[in-house]
């Protein structure tokens, strides 16, 4: 099985990075968030070399306050998923090269996925049949 | 110089079978960008998985696409078994293959009757759907549903099919692939399907790299790539593994991409058939995944590559369950291939991408 390699790396050295990939010819495979704690979040962006199957993830740590650049100049499809991560996880991406404003997503409530998990929910008890009248 | 205007297209379109949305710049018939909008009709299954155990979020997996629907449940099933150390038995993996291949068989089938329907190929479209019946109908002898099998899970899967019952389905693919033949013919010779594709949508081989194309829209303009050629599980087992490329690079291209994958399919299931070894086809899981364990695994998808990625937390219920979509990473690519059409040409366009909202607003 190929080769996936998860790097630990900043926040300033990520657009270096992706751009290391990009002149190895490695194609961009996704990014997205997940939450990791309370105003933590964890950044994923992945990487692909089509020729030996080898994977590479690069692990970020931020916060909510902090600015992400964006990887979109460097590798044009990554607007769709920097845009989900605004969305869904109420994170700043600057520089992309198409920004929706919060619009890629219509969401009832703003940011949604950064919200604590609520545990499984219980199932809501069926009423009882009114007692028939005597 | 002609004026510009902008024509909103979608999310309500007859060729559309789900809402995506385009803003179309035009000059005068001609097509200058393509802005994409989705987010219509975002589901939150992603984060279903903070309360469903582990094992039973296969089950929201599978319901991501109901094309796509095994592909999803074997995507995330594997991922969660590279993120546990966990060996599936050989002949459950056989078996993924087979109904993931079927899954493939079924989903291009829907595609290129859907793609005559939208040319107004009417006949064409009906044979299609009825081959594809045949499929639908193995699905339901061998795991009891025609679109939710619900037959893969962590460890394995479910069900197991008879080896006579194997046999039986290569003979239903035998006589499927005789009919498949003369609808084939009729997509690559037909004249009136011809001026329809034939130049319309081109994407270069490097357009398709810049964009990140991946499944048979990738193919059809050069990219050979294919997940299957990893070799993982199962698949490692095939004698002779090649992607089914085209270098055209237009809607004709993506077609006939496709219509060879069909036979392809049936040629990998006539390989596993021919090769299945016999024992269990599932093991227990037990216990959870360990706190700060994190795996990815890549499925190739009738559509393209599918992208999963799970964390534990140490509990019964995962971290963080995350899915890109092939959809996902052909939009870009499909605004690329309309930028410069005609706009009469823009629903072939949009079809021959095969897009999947379903499975990118999951």
């Amino acid at each position: 099985m190929a080769q996936v390699d998860f790097i630990e790396t900043t926040l300033g050295e990520l657009v270096g990075a992706a751009q290391a990939y990009k002149a190895k010819g490695w194609r961009f495979a996704q990014c997205c968030a997940s939450r990791n704690g309370d105003d933590a979040f964890e950044l994923l962006y992945s990487f692909v070399d089509d020729a030996t199957n080898e994977v590479a993830n690069l692990r970020v740590c931020v916060s909510s306050s902090d600015e992400i650049p964006s990887v979109g100049g460097i590798y044009p499809v990554a607007f769709m998923f920097e845009n989900e991560m605004h969305d869904l996880y109420g994170l700043t991406v600057v520089d992309m090269n198409l920004d929706y404003r919060g619009g890629f997503y219509h969401l009832h409530i703003p940011a949604p996925m950064a919200q604590a998990p609520q545990g499984k929910a219980k199932p809501v008890a069926a009423a009882k049949p009114a007692a028939a009248a005597e | 110089m002609a004026t510009r205007t902008v024509m909103p297209f979608g999310p309500q379109h007859p060729v559309l079978p789900e809402p995506v949305h385009l803003d179309l710049v035009l000059e005068d018939e001609r097509v200058v960008e393509a802005v994409p909008q989705v987010g219509f009709v975002h589901r939150g299954l992603e984060k279903l998985v903070e309360k469903r155990d582990y094992k039973h979020f296969v089950h929201v997996a599978e319901r991501i696409c109901g094309i796509c629907s095994f592909g999803h449940s074997m995507g995330y099933s594997q991922a969660v078994e590279r993120l546990m150390g966990i060996e599936v038995p050989e002949r459950g993996q056989y078996l993924r293959v087979i109904w993931h291949e079927l899954s493939r068989i079924h989903s291009h089938l829907l595609w290129l009757g859907l793609a005559a329907d939208a040319m107004g190929f009417e006949s064409l479209f009906m044979h299609t759907w009825r081959l594809r019946e045949h499929v639908l109908d193995i699905f339901e002898k061998t795991a009891g549903g025609r679109v939710i099998l619900s037959v893969c899970t962590p460890g394995g899967v479910f069900k197991d099919i008879e080896n006579t019952e194997l046999n039986a389905i290569c003979g239903v693919l035998a006589s499927l692939l005789e009919e498949y033949d003369q609808i084939a013919n009729t997509f690559l010779m037909d004249d009136s399907v011809k001026n329809r594709l034939v130049g319309v949508g081109y994407l270069s081989k490097q357009d398709a790299i810049n964009y990140g194309c991946v499944g048979p829209f990738g193919r059809a303009s050069g990219i050979e790539m294919d997940v299957r050629m990893a070799g993982i599980d199962a698949y490692s087992k095939l004698y002779d593994f090649r992607p089914v490329v085209s270098t055209e690079g237009d809607c004709y291209a993506r077609c006939k991409v496709r219509i060879e994958e069909v036979r392809q399919s049936i040629d990998i299931i006539n390989e596993m058939v021919g090769r299945i070894p016999a024992g269990e086809v599932r093991v227990d899981v037990k216990g959870n995944p360990e706190e700060g364990s994190s795996a990815v695994m890549r499925v190739e998808q009738p559509r393209g590559e599918a992208f999963y990625y799970v964390r534990g937390n140490g509990t019964k219920f995962l971290d963080r369950f995350r899915v890109r979509t092939p959809t996902s990473a052909n939009i870009p690519g499909m605004a690329g291939a309309l930028a410069g059409c005609d706009l009469a040409d823009v629903p072939n366009i949009i079809l021959t991408i095969d897009p999947c909202i379903s499975c990118t607003e999951r």
